[in-house]
C-alpha cells in the first residue's frame, strides 16, 4: 500500500499516461522505485491527437507529428531512450511513428 | 449444431531489442488491442514485449500473420526489430481469482492457537483458540517467520491464572492483537501508522467476533510520547530494525515491570545492532529464534 501511495504522489501530474516503473524490494520490506518515461507510442499518439495507430500503417495514415514534436518526445524520454546520438534517437522515434501510420513532417 | 468456440488465454510475445521496443510495443497493442508489458533482461539486454489475451484456436494463425506483417512494417519504417522472435503460447487454465489461496495454509502455534483463512476447513484441536484471517493488503497472515515468532511468544508468556495486557505496535492485519485476544489477553491495544492497515484490522476484528475487545488507533511509533505509564504486560513490535533501534525508548517505556518485549522484523545480520540498543537500556534477550534470513527476539528488563 505504501508503494501505491508514493507512486500516485510521484505521478499525480501525469494522470492518464502509462508510466512504467522499476521496483526494487529489499529483504527488510523497504523498497525503492524508479519511474520511467511513457512508451514512445503513447507519447506519439498524444502528440498526433489520435486514439490508436493505423491498422495498415503503410497504406492508411492516421495522423502526423512534426520534427519538433519528435525532439520533444526525445527530450521527455531522456535516458530511457537507448540511443547513442540525437540522430539515432530521431531515427528510432520517427521509425516508431511510421510503423504506427503516423507521418513525420517538418 | 456448432459447438461454441472456447477462447483460450494466450501469451503473445515478441523478442526484440531496445532500439525497436517502442515500435514492437505499438504493434502488439494495435494488433491485440491489449496494453503490452515490456521486460528487459538487464544481464543480456534482451527485450521481450508481451500481452495476454483470450483467443480461440481458429484465430491464432490470423494473429500470427498480422504480427509478422506488422514486423515487416517496423522494418520498412527503418527499424531493426531483431531477433523478432514471435511466440504465441497457451497459458495453463487456472481459476486465477482462487488459485492464490493455495499459498495460504493454516498456521498452528502448538496446541494453543490456530490462525487460518476463512476458506480453510481445518478444525482446531480441543482447547485450541482460532483466529480467522484472510490475507488482504496488510502485512501479517501468520505465514511469515517473524509473525510466527511473535505468536509463539504470546502463547509462551500467557498465564491463564493472571490478567495480562498487550500492545501490538505496527499491527498490519491485526493478527498479533487478535491472537492475543483469542489467548485471553485483556486489555489489548493495537496501532499502525497506515490508516488502511487499521481499517483491515478493524474488519478482521469483526470477522473474529472480537469487536470491542481491541482498542485500535492510527499512530506513528516515531511520534509516541516518551513518558507514559507502563501499562502492558507484553509489547509486540514486528517492525523494521531501524525503527526498533531508533524508537527503543518509546517501546520499552510501555512495558510493565516483569513484562515482555517481543521484537521482530529483523534480519539475522541486523539483530546484533538491535540487541545492543536494548541492552544499553537495560533490556536483555530472553529468547531468540532464527528462521531463514530472519532473527527475532524477546527481551526483559534486567
Amino acid at each position: 500500500m505504501a508503494f501505491c501511495k508514493e507512486f500516485n504522489a510521484a505521478t499525480k501530474d501525469r494522470a492518464g499516461l502509462v508510466i512504467p516503473v522499476i521496483i526494487t524490494v529489499y529483504q527488510d520490506k523497504s523498497f525503492t522505485f524508479i519511474l520511467k518515461s511513457p512508451p514512445a507510442s503513447v507519447l506519439l499518439k498524444k502528440a498526433a491527437g489520435v486514439a490508436s495507430g493505423s491498422k495498415v500503417p503503410h497504406k492508411e495514415k492516421v495522423g502526423r507529428v512534426t520534427h519538433k514534436q519528435i525532439l520533444e518526445i526525445i527530450k521527455l524520454k531522456g535516458a530511457d531512450l537507448h540511443a547513442n546520438s540525437e540522430e539515432a534517437a530521431v531515427r528510432m522515434i520517427s521509425g516508431t511513428a511510421r510503423s504506427m501510420g503516423i507521418d513525420v513532417v517538418g | 449444431m456448432a459447438r461454441p468456440v472456447k477462447p483460450i488465454l494466450r501469451q503473445v510475445a515478441i523478442v526484440t531489442n531496445d532500439q525497436a521496443e517502442d515500435a514492437v510495443y505499438a504493434l502488439i497493442e494495435r494488433v491485440t488491442d491489449v496494453t503490452p508489458g515490456i521486460h528487459t533482461d538487464v544481464h543480456t539486454g534482451v527485450v521481450t514485449v508481451s500481452a495476454f489475451l483470450p483467443l480461440p484456436d481458429s484465430d491464432v494463425a490470423n494473429l500470427r500473420r498480422d504480427l509478422r506483417d506488422g514486423l515487416r512494417t517496423v522494418v520498412d519504417a527503418g527499424l531493426d526489430p531483431a531477433p523478432a522472435t514471435l511466440r504465441i503460447r497457451k497459458v495453463p487454465a487456472r481459476d486465477w481469482a482462487e488459485s492464490w489461496k493455495r499459498h495460504f495454509k493454516p498456521v498452528a502455534i502448538g496446541r494453543q492457537l490456530l490462525v487460518k483463512p476463512t476458506w480453510n476447513r481445518r478444525k482446531p484441536v480441543v482447547g485450541q483458540a482460532v483466529v480467522l484471517l484472510d490475507p488482504g493488503l496488510s502485512f501479517g497472515t501468520g505465514q511469515h517467520a517473524t509473525t510466527r515468532f511473535c505468536l509463539a511468544e504470546l502463547v509462551r508468556f500467557r498465564d491463564p491464572t493472571q490478567p495480562q495486557s498487550l500492545l501490538d505496535a505496527g499491527t498490519g492485519s491485526g493478527i498479533l492483537a487478535l491472537g492475543a485476544v483469542a489467548l485471553g489477553y485483556s486489555p489489548v491495544e493495537g496501532f499502525d501508522f497506515d490508516p488502511d492497515c487499521v481499517r483491515t484490522a478493524v474488519e478482521n476484528t469483526a470477522l473474529n467476533q472480537m469487536t470491542g475487545r481491541v482498542e485500535w488507533s492510527v499512530a506513528d511509533v516515531t511520534r509516541l510520547p516518551r513518558r507514559v505509564p507502563a501499562r502492558f504486560d507484553v509489547v509486540c513490535a514486528n517492525l523494521m530494525h531501524d525503527l526498533l533501534i531508533g524508537e527503543a525508548d518509546r517501546l520499552v517505556a510501555r512495558v510493565k515491570p516483569g513484562g515482555l518485549l517481543v521484537l521482530a522484523g529483523i534480519l539475522a545480520t541486523q539483530f546484533p545492532a538491535v540487541e545492543a540498543a536494548y541492552r544499553a537500556l537495560g533490556w536483555n534477550g530472553v529468547r531468540t529464534q532464527v528462521e531463514g534470513e530472519w532473527r527475532s527476539g524477546s527481551f526483559a528488563k534486567s
